[in-house]
């Protein structure tokens, strides 16, 4: 019993050996192998494991907030205000009107990671049809586009908040709007220089005496090799978009009372810093926790999809 | 005397560099000077030369990826020069490019078969004749079915340039530019390409240009030969006549420092003497002449013109100006 399935080991063996003298089959298992390679890479880096597996938390967290937990994010309990953190049926405490501090984060944390993803998603739509389009052309129009977006560089995006709360209205819309032309020039300009390496290979010039129109070439033979440099800078920008999320609406300029959103909470409690300080430190140590978790998470992106 | 298909007519292509709006010394390349030149139908022109003697730059002429400023090139008597993207477009079907390095010409992001499939997509046929057509294409160039799925990265290189072959001929080209199509390769798989071309060549009935600096490779596949030295066509005719008498020092020069595998081992390499001049500045009247050892005070003074020698064998030296 024991002889037979060596014997079949053997030829298995065998297979292998004659199928390596082909130079295609192993080189393709390598290629058709590049996403678990990527995996295995990434799950090297601990900490980017630990930061995306509370990241994926966080936002179920927020994604279902209402059916984990019982109180209303903005009716408080008159009785209960400003208990400690490990209260019996408060386990992060309450706040100066008696809202539950735990539903308050999981529901503050939809519009603050709304209001961080948002800005970096359109940043990076408009900044690579900008970056591409200058890229692929160069002169004139490269030179137009980019001395354009260097304004914006140039442009603080609290100014450019309070110059559209003021046209607009405060809320959310106005930070999303104001960050999202914080996060096109950068972009652009990682685009446009990824392109630029991209558009003077062979297979561009292939491309055009095939007869295709620029737009054609753009969207089948630059986008798609200049996506994985441009998606791995845009991931870097989430932790910068909710820290700036955050600021802005600190300064009030984002979500109306009673609204919860970690930013505008942050503002409301500081007055509670000297009575019960844990209390108001709890939305700051969120926003601290997931930017940094975004970084080390998009750390851990970069690393696993450089080295092939 | 058989028809011609494409005939280039004075054509000069200089490059700016040193752009810039402060720079001030700007300063001109000659790539292609004033060179002219015919290919007839279902023959082959072999282009040779040094590195930056402007063959590559003449390819990417005829396909109007760089425009020429001066000059026409004539493809089946119409001025392609003159005609707008759209107008191109058709032309673009029956010009085709192979070009030089095999691991720079195709997407790595797309498959072979949707490399393959993109030109016919740009000319509006629909979606099962893209992949009947494609894969009968890749079936002529030895490309199987499962190969086709592949990305450009999993393919070796005589594999990747045989998928390039395949690109150009998938549109039923007349007329094909062959960059150094096997300069990028190793000698046993330049072999296997160039036979592949070759047999091609007869069964769509092309016409082609084919640039190389590699004299054996042009002898076997040129019907025609022209040699160019810095931008400029020194030597042109038949094949059979350069191989058999080089009119030019330069043609001269070349073939004999060619490798050959017959060649005595004891003796070394003929070398040409001195280095290429720097297009930026060439040589006043014959560009040769700094490096020519039969040059002379004429030389120096006036521009040599393309002159018949014999029959079609055409020269550009003073030393058969009689």
């Amino acid at each position: 019993m024991s002889v037979q399935p060596l014997k079949k080991e053997n030829k298995a063996n065998h297979v292998v050996v004659t199928n390596k003298v082909k130079p295609e089959t192993t080189d393709s298992q390598v290629d058709d192998n590049f996403e678990i390679s990527f995996w295995n890479k990434f799950k090297r880096n601990k900490i980017a494991v630990i930061c995306g597996a509370y990241l994926i938390l966080i936002v179920f967290c927020a994604v279902f907030a209402p059916f984990l937990t019982t109180y209303s994010p903005t009716q408080g309990e008159l009785a209960s205000r400003i208990l400690p953190i490990g209260s019996e049926g408060h386990f992060l405490g309450t706040d100066e009107q008696g809202r539950d501090m735990w539903t308050r984060i999981i529901f503050g944390a939809r519009l603050s990671l709304l209001a961080a993803f948002v800005p970096v998603l359109i940043g990076t739509m408009i900044g690579s049809i900008l970056g591409i389009v200058s890229g692929y052309f160069g002169g004139r129009i490269e030179t137009l586009i980019m001395r354009n977006l260097d304004i914006y560089y140039a442009f603080p995006a609290i100014i450019l908040a309070i110059a559209l709360a003021a046209v607009i209205g405060s809320g959310l819309g106005t930070i999303i709007i104001s960050l999202s032309f914080i996060m096109i020039p950068p972009i652009s300009r990682v685009a446009m220089s990824a392109t630029k390496k991209v558009a003077h290979m062979e297979y561009i010039d292939a491309a055009k005496t095939s007869g295709a129109g620029h737009v054609k070439i753009m969207y089948y033979h630059i986008f798609p090799n200049v996506f994985s440099p441009i998606f791995v800078y845009a991931s870097t920008l989430l932790g910068l978009s909710l820290l700036f999320a955050s600021g802005l609406s600190f300064l009030g300029l984002g979500v109306e009372p009673p609204i919860a959103e970690w930013g505008f909470m942050l503002n409301s409690l500081k007055d509670l810093v000297i009575i019960s300080p844990m209390i108001t430190f709890t939305p700051g140590f969120f926003i601290f926790i997931t930017a940094l978790a975004l970084n080390l998470f998009s750390d851990g992106i970069r690393d696993a999809m450089q080295e092939k | 005397m058989t028809e011609k298909i494409l005939e280039v007519k004075n054509v000069t292509k200089n490059f700016k560099i040193g752009k810039g709006l402060f720079n001030r010394n700007k300063q001109v390349l000659q790539a292609v000077s004033d060179g002219s030149f015919e290919v007839y139908k279902n023959k082959t022109l072999g282009v040779v030369g040094e590195s930056g003697c402007g063959k590559s730059t003449t390819g990417k002429l005829i396909m109007r990826l760089e425009e020429p400023d001066e000059g026409e090139i004539l493809f089946n008597d119409r001025n392609i020069l003159d005609l707008s993207h759209n107008q191109m477009k058709s032309i673009r079907k029956d010009i085709q490019m192979i070009f030089q390095d095999p691991y720079a010409s195709l997407n790595p992001q797309m498959t072979i078969l949707e490399t393959v499939k993109f030109s016919l997509m740009v000319h509006g046929y629909s979606k099962s004749d893209q992949r009947d057509k494609a894969l009968e294409m890749l079936e002529m160039v030895g490309i199987s079915k499962q190969v086709a799925q592949k990305y450009p990265s999993s393919l070796s290189g005589g594999q990747r340039q045989r998928v390039a072959i395949a690109r150009a001929l998938v549109l039923n080209p007349q007329f094909v530019v062959a960059d150094e199509p096997v300069s990028a390769l190793d000698k046993s798989i330049q072999a296997q390409v160039l036979n592949l071309l070759e047999k091609l060549k007869d069964e769509f009935s092309l016409s082609m240009i084919f640039i190389s600096h590699d004299l054996n490779v042009i002898e076997y596949v040129s019907d025609y030969v022209m040699v160019m030295y810095l931008g400029k066509v020194v030597e042109y005719g038949p094949a059979e006549e350069v191989y058999k008498e080089q009119l030019h020092p330069y043609t001269q020069a070349l073939v004999k420092s060619s490798p050959s595998m017959t060649r005595d081992r004891k003796k070394s390499f003929y070398v040409i003497e001195g280095e290429i001049p720097s297009p930026i500045h060439p040589p006043s009247g014959c560009r040769f002449r700094t490096r020519c050892p039969f040059a002379f005070d004429r030389c120096a003074q006036e521009v040599p013109e393309l002159i018949h020698k014999k029959g079609e064998h055409k020269v550009s030296c003073f030393l058969y100006d009689s």
